[in-house]
């Protein structure tokens, strides 16, 4: 029945037309009514105006239907309607007291709000107090008195549901009907739910008395909000109590002067946080500064400031922001680069190559020290291995890296590998970190096995060289020794001769192994006096002159003589191995050539020529090396040691010369050395 | 009592002199020496002795060299071989237990005890 535009009525409208028509059925009811005789009629017709209506009751009427009455009735019941409607939606109920029956009446909201039976009539005073909370018991009969006096209240309380819950509640009420004598005796009031409006308002609070306590909780820093508009400029809002705790300054200060803060920024930080704000503003962009700003002790901390700005529908700019102390993180920044750099210095000073590996093959830290990468990368620069190294070399690698990680045992390894063409041998290293990784330790053994090779070779050599002779002379002596042979019988001779030369023998190869050594560690020293160079020929073609005898070979000696600053033996030494080679090498009845002679302006050149043998040309480079043996054919009638040449050379380099051979196959071999003559020394012929 | 032939192989003439003399003291052993493996293996041939002494280290072709070259050739393959050798180390003895050879003496040695080996390893008692 009701028109969708009457639900737009305020409450304060509808209650005024409720008035309304009950001052018309007041009026109504005290007038009179006349038949159409003239004489005064009694309307007899009752009316029982429903309780919701918002009183209950009748309305006794003495004379019969009017029209007029039916169209009151009509309006009423249109209004009463709309009424309810209202209530219902809008959680609002209606009350009225009656002063003369002292009994008040509710609407159906009234009932809703309290949740109680609507069935059963309105709790009466007393009773109804106990609906009430008890500590807003006072206030509402300080209203109920106020309206008593005839004004208006309005108030706030909470109620009790018959099962237990508050609600709370708005209560209004004003005087409503006065008698003739301008008593008051009815008033009309409303009750509003606002449960869920102070609900609302409680976790407001609630919300910001959180958000308090946590933005004067922040350790070590506060939050803030500043404001900007172009007559005032910037001004700070609202600042957390943190402020104080960090900076010294009250959060009262600051709201006051934006320069209890702003002054308090390093001096050079000033420009820059300008700077920025002045642009966080322009471009709406968030502000963001790492800054130094002094406690108020004069103490400096580092900050990190955010904010973010929005433009407010006014005009307005404002940010909201964070600001937090760290200066302890900055120290461990400045102490962490500081480790670093000291780190990075060690390793660069470390000839070993340093890599940190991960358990699936990654490089993820590489220093090469004095050792040549295979390929190149930076320190830390992660790379996998199977993109810088040969597949079987990370293979190994990885395999040695696995098992350090499981038994945490240091596991060392050595491989050859080829670098820029160089077979290059690398003892490994590798340690566990952690779980997943591990160091790599590169040393560069590639001297070090050469020489524990060369030196297992020369053992080697040498004991094959010892035995042999060894052999000969242990066979004779025992066939001697058991009797088997008779020394004086022609066995017994070559027997006697062979032990002698196996023990000759045995003797230089002796002396050679020790001049060698003793060469090689610098124990010998070369003791240069002068010499005359016709001497040491002539000493050693002296101690050559058996031998050559032997083969019917001639010596031709020179016939210049220079002076020369030299260790005159160890000369002599080189001269008669160079012979001995020569004479030995030669046919019987050849001749062999001793020269020596000015090479340009430093030095003497000396030569020991044959026409012997001769030595291949693929012997010519390392005839100079140990236990190298020229022997073109297949007999070894005239032995050496095999260390004679090393001997040679060593000597010679000592005084600072050089020696070399230039040799033909079946034509002969000429030797050439050269002795350097000391500056300021004139050769005398 | 067949007279047993050795034929001895050795780059030292020294060595090749007293064991000839050793073996015709004690076994009155007919000794052949050839002081390169060229030459032995033509003497080999040409002689077909009943065993070969052989030196290892030898210039141009060693022992082994030799050994490999003799197995090759039918008429004197199956004439048993002794290394004589001065490499007395434990990888050296591995190697040499991977020939085809009847076995292996040390140098330096007395001719008592050259003598008796090769007898033990060739087993001719007598």
């Amino acid at each position: 029945m009701a028109e969708v535009n009457d639900l737009d009525k305020s409450k304060a409208q509808l209650i005024e037309e409720l008035a309304a028509l009950r001052a018309e059925v007041a009026t109504l009811r005290q007038q009179s009514f006349t038949d159409s005789s003239g004489k005064p009629i009694q309307p007899q017709l009752c009316v029982e105006i429903p309780r919701t209506a918002g009183w209950g009751g009748t309305i006794d009427y003495r004379n019969g239907e009017t029209a007029e009455f039916h169209q009151l009735l009509e309006k009423l019941q249109k209004c009463e309607f709309t009424w309810q409607t209202v209530q219902r939606i809008a959680h609002v109920g209606s009350w009225q007291y009656d002063f003369l029956t002292e009994t008040v009446s509710w609407s159906d909201g009234v009932y809703r709000i309290f949740e109680s039976d609507p069935t059963l009539p309105p709790s009466q005073r007393e009773t109804l107090e106990q609906y009430i909370h008890p500590d807003d018991r006072e206030r509402y009969r300080e209203a109920i008195g106020q309206v008593s006096g005839g004004e208006s209240f309005e108030i706030e309380l909470r109620i009790l549901r018959p099962s237990g819950e508050i609600r709370y509640v708005e209560v209004r009420g004003e005087p409503g009907v006065f008698n003739e004598q301008g008593q008051l005796i009815r008033v009309f009031g409303t009750l509003l739910d606002i449960t869920e409006r102070r609900q609302a308002e409680l976790n407001l609070k609630e919300s910001n008395a959180k958000l308090t306590a946590l933005s004067d909780n922040i350790p070590k820093g506060f939050l803030y909000r500043i404001f900007y508009e172009s007559s005032n400029g910037f001004y700070f809002n609202y600042i957390s109590a943190g402020v104080e705790r960090v900076l010294g300054i009250t959060p009262a200060a600051v709201l006051q002067d934006k320069n209890v803060l702003y002054n308090l920024i390093f001096e050079e930080d000033q420009q820059r946080h300008l700077q920025l704000n002045e642009n966080s503003l322009k471009t709406l962009s968030p502000f963001e500064m790492e800054m130094r700003i002094r406690r108020i002790t004069g103490q400096i901390r580092w900050f990190s400031v955010r904010s973010s700005p929005r433009r407010l529908e006014d005009g307005r700019t404002v940010w909201d922001g964070v600001a937090v102390d760290i200066t302890k993180l900055k120290q461990v920044e400045a102490a962490l680069r500081h480790s670093e750099a000291e780190m990075r210095a060690m390793v660069k000073a470390i000839p070993d190559m340093l890599i940190r590996a991960s358990k699936d093959a990654r490089q993820l830290f590489f220093s090469p020290g004095t050792l040549t990468p295979y390929i190149p990368a930076e320190p830390f620069e992660e790379k996998s291995f199977y993109d810088i190294l040969p597949v079987d070399v990370v293979d190994q690698r990885m395999e040695y890296v696995r098992r350090a990680i499981e038994t945490r045992e240091l596991q060392v390894f050595e491989l050859d590998i080829s670098i820029n063409g160089r077979i290059e041998h690398r003892e490994t290293l590798v340690a566990a970190i952690n779980d997943s990784e591990a160091i790599i330790v590169v040393r560069d053994m590639t001297e070090r096995h050469w020489l524990e090779q060369a030196k297992d070779e020369f053992i080697s050599m040498v004991s094959h060289e010892l035995r042999t002779p060894l052999t000969s002379i242990q066979v004779a002596l025992s066939l001697l020794d058991d009797g088997l042979v008779d020394p004086i019988s022609e066995d017994g001779r070559t027997m006697i001769h062979i032990v002698t030369e196996g023990v000759d023998r045995l003797v230089r190869l002796v002396n050679d192994i020790l001049d060698l050594k003793r060469l090689e560690s610098g124990k010998l020293r070369i003791q240069k006096h002068a010499c005359q160079t016709q001497d040491l020929i002539d000493a050693a073609i002296r101690q050559m002159q058996d031998l050559a005898s032997q083969s019917n070979i001639t010596i031709f000696p020179p016939e210049e003589s220079y002076e020369v600053w030299a260790d005159c033996d160890r000369i002599v030494q080189v001269l008669t191995n160079l012979l001995s080679n020569a004479i030995r090498f030669s046919n019987p009845g050849a001749m062999v050539w001793v020269n020596v002679k000015e090479w340009n302006g430093k030095a003497l050149l000396f030569s020991v020529k044959d026409k012997g043998r001769g030595i291949p040309a693929d012997k010519l480079g390392s005839i100079f090396e140990r236990f190298q043996q020229a022997d073109g054919s297949d007999s070894r009638e005239k032995s050496g040691t095999g260390l004679g040449l090393t001997i040679c050379q060593k000597i010679v380099q000592q005084h600072g010369g050089c020696i070399w051979v230039e040799s033909r196959l079946g034509q002969g071999s000429t030797f050439y050395f050269t002795l350097p003559v000391e500056e300021g020394k004139d050769h005398a012929k | 009592m067949p007279n047993r032939r050795i034929l001895v192989i050795d780059d030292d003439p020294g060595i090749c002199q007293v064991v000839q003399i050793a073996f015709k003291v004690i076994t009155h052993w007919e000794v052949l020496i050839a002081t390169s493996s060229q030459t032995g293996i033509t003497l080999a041939e040409a002689e077909q002795p009943d065993a070969i002494l052989l030196d290892v280290m030898m210039p141009k072709e060693d022992g082994l060299i030799t050994i490999e070259k003799i197995q090759k050739k039918l008429t004197i393959q199956s004439i048993p071989i002794i290394l004589l050798t001065a490499k007395a180390q434990a990888k050296d003895q591995a190697k040499f237990a991977q020939l085809p050879i009847a076995g292996v003496i040390t140098k330096p040695f007395k001719a008592a005890t050259l003598v008796s080996q090769v007898r033990d390893l060739l087993q001719w008692g007598e």
